[in-house]
């Protein structure tokens, strides 16, 4: 089996309530989760508390997975990022958290993991190339979009113009995006 | 759709990309899921697009959770681990625990058994709602447990435990399937009794296999003479 397979398969064994599944898939995705909790949330109490209500989820809803398409690992991350974004907001809110792009950024700059090594993957190389079309701010605000949960009005006040303004721009670089992604 | 997205440019089509980012107000965001599920093609967008946008996440270095994590989310998610045997007998050990926890009957019966005193007593639910009359004739060294009430857990046969003072659980045998057993103690184990405490848990059928209980507690008490 691919370890996409056996992500699968283990997925397909929680759902009907395998307990030895789920803490194998803990084993194996949760350092992955974690690190991406902690990169959004930049404090490990609630990204600790995200990985949890992931799992949790996962728990639950693992019948869910099949029909939606997603790859399984894409299928995590993307719960994963959600559920820290939802987060990140609600401390933003509260004024827990500091403004999205701050100091800290630094601090939890990318170490040269195994995976700077490694060669990146089909869809990474196809986003990186695509985004490179568009103009340097605007593709770095659809990562900043995705990595810090940017909203329309956060990044309005940042660059100081209308939201429907900033909407129809950006809305135009994802049609560019996917209009590149499509070739 | 909402109304205020028709003036923007992309339609749908952006919204989906929209939504996989998470930009759309949960207003937005619910009518565009009423969309997605009657628009396969739509629906294809998003996955389409969290699968790309899922790479930002490549670069970022794994981060092992502390140990206490899984065992937080395996609690939240399966409940509390059953608890050890001992901790299930725990109310019923000693005289004044079980004075309290336990009900008693306690009966001298020397005009029903004019040879000596027969010991009475009852073993109360302890995880479920299973209860077993006891009876112990001290001179015979014999022990007769009778089921009186509740409900066994399916597949699951029963076995009588002793757990004399201080020492670990000893079976007496499994019950037939009427919950009844009777056994005939050796001088050696019926020394061991008074102040023990009589379990019965529900095991595999065949009885543990381990030798020592592996499932709940279902009752017990501590037979004492009157």
């Amino acid at each position: 089996m691919t370890p996409q397979e056996e992500i699968e398969a283990l997925i397909a064994r929680i759902s009907m309530g395998d307990r030895k599944a789920f803490r194998a898939l803990y084993e194996r995705t949760s350092a992955k989760l974690f690190g991406i909790a902690l990169r959004v949330l930049k404090d490990e109490g609630p990204a600790e508390e995200v990985v949890q209500e992931v799992f949790l989820r996962i728990w639950d809803r693992a019948g869910s997975y099949r029909a939606n398409g997603y790859s399984p690992m894409t299928w995590l991350i993307t719960i994963t990022r959600n559920a820290s974004i939802d987060r990140l907001r609600k401390m933003r809110s509260r004024g827990e958290a500091t403004a999205p792009v701050d100091i800290a950024e630094r601090l939890y700059d990318d170490k040269p993991g195994p995976e700077a090594q490694t060669v990146a993957r089909d869809e990474a190389r196809v986003l990186q190339a695509c985004l490179a079309e568009l103009t340097p701010e605007r593709a770095e605000m659809v990562s900043k979009v995705y990595m810090h949960g940017l909203t329309y009005q956060e990044i309005a006040d940042d660059v100081g113009a209308k939201l429907n303004t900033v909407r129809t721009w950006l809305r135009r670089s994802l049609l560019e995006l996917r209009e590149c992604l499509s070739r | 759709m909402s109304d205020e997205s028709t003036d923007l440019p992309g339609g749908p089509e952006a919204e989906a990309a929209e939504y996989a980012l998470g930009l759309l107000t949960p207003e937005e965001a619910r009518a565009f899921e009423r969309a997605m599920a009657e628009s396969p093609d739509l629906e294809q967008d998003v996955v389409a697009w969290s699968e790309y946008f899922a790479t930002f996440t490549d670069p970022i270095p794994e981060q092992t959770p502390p140990p206490a994590l899984l065992r937080r989310i395996e609690k939240a998610a399966f409940g509390e681990p059953a608890p050890s045997f001992w901790r299930q007998v725990l109310p019923y050990l000693g005289g004044a625990v079980a004075a309290v926890a336990v009900a008693w009957v306690v009966i001298t019966t020397g005009l029903l058994e004019p040879e000596g005193d027969i010991i009475v007593a009852e073993l109360t639910p302890a995880a479920g709602d299973m209860a077993f009359d006891v009876r112990i004739d001290p001179p015979t060294h014999r022990v007769d447990v009778t089921y009186r009430a509740g409900t066994l857990p399916a597949d699951r046969v029963l076995e009588l435990w002793l757990i004399p003072v201080g020492a670990a659980p000893i079976s007496l045998g499994v019950m037939d399937a009427e919950g009844v057993i009777s056994v005939t103690l050796s001088d050696e184990m019926a020394a061991r009794v008074p102040g023990g405490t009589l379990a019965v848990s529900d095991e595999p059928v065949g009885g543990s296999p381990t030798g020592a209980p592996t499932g709940t507690v279902q009752a017990a008490g501590v037979p004492i003479p009157g």
